[in-house]
């Protein structure tokens, strides 16, 4: 979480810089170049940011963050592999979160709410004329996909919204066949361009970016542009009568559907600057360029500046690069240190204690041999059925063969279940497993010993030392690493 | 007649029929109609017409043995308050950004809208 945030406000200060760029440059442009053009910066600004993740590894552009940043980014790459600690990065990206997630929330919600009220009060348009219209228009325009159209008599402007089930909402029945084609070409053209899916891609960025300003800008500046978009289209080609015609028809929705402004709204009348604009654009008859040779250039020129905002290698990068792609070597000695941290407790070395002669290793108890639970073990001592004179591997391998070594050191203690394998604790035991004689004399009872009955016993062993047992069976302890085993051996 | 309360979406179904089609209407005309959305049952259709006299909405008839319908209150009204209502402002279109719209007409006075009309004129000779 901290490493997206931490990209994100990287981003940020590039592409806002991008996008004031645009927002200046666009009272210039827009005389005599196409909104269009526009459009597709709008949404590549748009999904960078929605996407803060590294691009390239290497550019011209370096970004330094400042020396505080600096030192926050390295905690934040060890706290992908630590617990978190409430360090002041933590917190931010967690108010950043949150204020996404409610932003992201009320909108859809709103969204949601708006959808029902038109199923509710909308209804299916009953003035043939305009469903007519509605039909040829749908068809010339070459539009595949389904939208359907209602009539919404509390909406003050008309609209299409949808993505799955899109339609064309009419605040009024009552239009003359002229607004009514005018009205519906627009709506119609926004569908086939998918400003709708547009605005959602707008949305979204402005969601995960709610702290930047200027995207709330860009959100503002790319409603306008999809609109003169729009206008553009339905008046291509058309004389000045119709262009004329267009921007009444405006006007008059306007008046009729006013709502509830008075005059006492304050100057900054963003309203009303737009649709001054847009008529300016729409009566303007001279023939607007492309744009698209200038568009080139000036993307072009962003990207070669660094305007894609990669990561500089250096400070920046190597901190958060390791928040990325986590080096396995630098996990495992995080592992490893962490494990090594506690108290070793019984615990027999990791390294092997023995490569035997064939190669393999002896570092953990074979997994072949099967030493079974306590009760298995009759009072024998032995699990029936099973035979023990071949115990493999310990008989037969080479290594074994006159390694019936003595201990000769101080006392091995611990408890005995017969048969079990028990945690060993030796002092000075080295790498070879030893050996010590031992009968158990199951009536016998020893000084200091705890019988617990059953198959279960504690005695206190001294190596070398015989033990008889009742029904006299000699078993020998054999001890390793990995602890010691009772294995009984034939009288 | 003071309209207050909001009606459930079914029965504003109904009365969306009723008001759109020449009144006084009978059960079995409206069913029709209703079904072209999707189908209907008579008897809970009955109980939500009656449900709507209660209400004052609508005032019962005959016309031979059928009953027939007539709205008491209009349409006009009724969207009216719906609109003014506090959950129909939040519902508004002004709330949701994902709607592509002609124009957007929130802040826009009598005096703008002069000046705009004012501004088509001085373009005429361009």
């Amino acid at each position: 979480m901290e490493a997206l945030f931490l990209n994100l406000l990287a981003l940020t200060g590039p592409v806002s810089a991008l996008i004031a760029l645009l927002l200046a440059i666009t009272p210039l442009m827009r005389r005599s170049y196409a909104a269009k053009w526009r459009q597709y910066m709008w949404i590549f600004c748009a999904v960078r940011l929605l996407f803060p993740v590294k691009l390239f590894s290497s550019s011209l552009y370096t970004i330094e963050l400042p020396p505080e940043s600096a030192a926050a980014a390295p905690s934040s790459a060890a706290a992908a592999i630590t617990p978190p600690d409430f360090n002041p990065l933590t917190i931010l990206a967690a108010v950043w979160l949150f204020g996404a997630a409610v932003f992201l929330t009320a909108q859809l919600v709103s969204y949601i709410a708006f959808r029902h009220n038109i199923k509710r009060l909308g209804a299916i348009c009953s003035n043939e004329e305009t469903v007519k219209i509605f039909t040829v228009s749908k068809a010339a325009m070459g539009i595949k996909g389904k939208i359907s159209l209602r009539i919404c008599r509390t909406l003050k402007s008309p609209m299409v919204t949808g993505f799955f089930n899109p339609v064309l909402l009419l605040p009024r029945e009552d239009y003359g066949a002229d607004e009514a084609e005018i009205i519906i070409r627009h709506e119609l053209i926004h569908f086939k361009k998918h400003h709708l899916w547009h605005k959602l891609l707008l949305l979204l960025t402005k969601s995960v970016s709610w702290f930047n300003p200027f995207v709330y800008a860009m959100f503002r500046a790319a409603d306008k542009d999809m609109e003169l978009a729009c206008d553009d289209e339905v008046i291509r080609g058309s004389d000045y009568a119709f262009r004329r015609r267009y921007c009444e028809t405006i006007l008059n929705g306007i008046h009729k559907e006013r709502g509830c402004a008075n005059a006492l709204t304050t100057c900054l009348n963003v309203s009303k600057k737009t649709l001054m604009d847009r008529f300016g654009n729409i009566l303007n008859t001279g023939v607007k360029k492309n744009g698209v040779i200038i568009c080139l250039a000036v993307s072009v020129s962003l990207i070669a500046g660094g305007a894609l905002v990669s990561f500089a290698e250096g400070r920046v990068s190597g901190e958060l690069s390791e928040a990325f792609d986590y080096e396995p070597e630098a996990v495992m000695d995080a592992v490893i240190n962490a494990a090594a941290a506690q108290p070793p407790a019984n615990q027999p070395d990791k390294e092997p204690a023995a490569v035997y002669p064939d190669g393999h290793g002896q570092s953990e108890p074979d997994a072949d041999i099967d030493y079974g639970a306590a009760d298995e073990y009759d009072e024998a001592g032995d699990i029936p059925g099973r035979v023990y004179d071949d115990p493999e591997p310990y008989e037969n391998t080479p290594a074994y063969e006159g390694a019936e070594a003595y201990v000769t050191e101080p006392e091995v203690s611990g408890e005995i279940r017969s048969g079990g394998t028990q945690p060993y604790s030796s002092s000075e035991s080295g790498g070879e497993p030893e050996y010590a004689d031992i009968s158990i004399d199951e009536s016998r009872s020893f000084e200091g010993e705890e019988i617990t009955g059953g198959n279960s016993r504690t005695i206190t062993v001294e190596t070398g030392e015989t033990v008889d047992s009742g029904d006299s069976f000699t078993a020998y302890i054999h001890a390793d690493d990995n602890g010691y085993e009772l294995v009984r051996t034939e009288e | 007649m003071q309209v207050t309360k909001r009606l459930p979406d079914t029965e504003l179904e109904i009365m969306k029929v009723i008001w759109a089609n020449p009144s006084p209407i009978s059960t079995n005309d409206i069913k029709i109609i209703l079904e072209r959305e999707r189908p209907w049952n008579t008897a809970p259709l009955q109980t939500l017409l009656n449900r709507l006299i209660e209400r004052g909405f609508l005032k019962a008839g005959k016309d031979g043995k059928r009953k027939t319908y007539e709205p008491l209150v209009d349409e006009e009204s009724y969207l009216a308050m719906e609109n003014k209502s506090f959950l129909a402002r939040l519902n508004n279109n002004s709330v949701t950004k994902l709607v592509a719209s002609l124009y957007n007409s929130n802040s826009i006075t009598e005096d703008d809208l002069e000046d705009l009309r004012r501004f088509i004129s001085n373009h005429t000779e361009e």
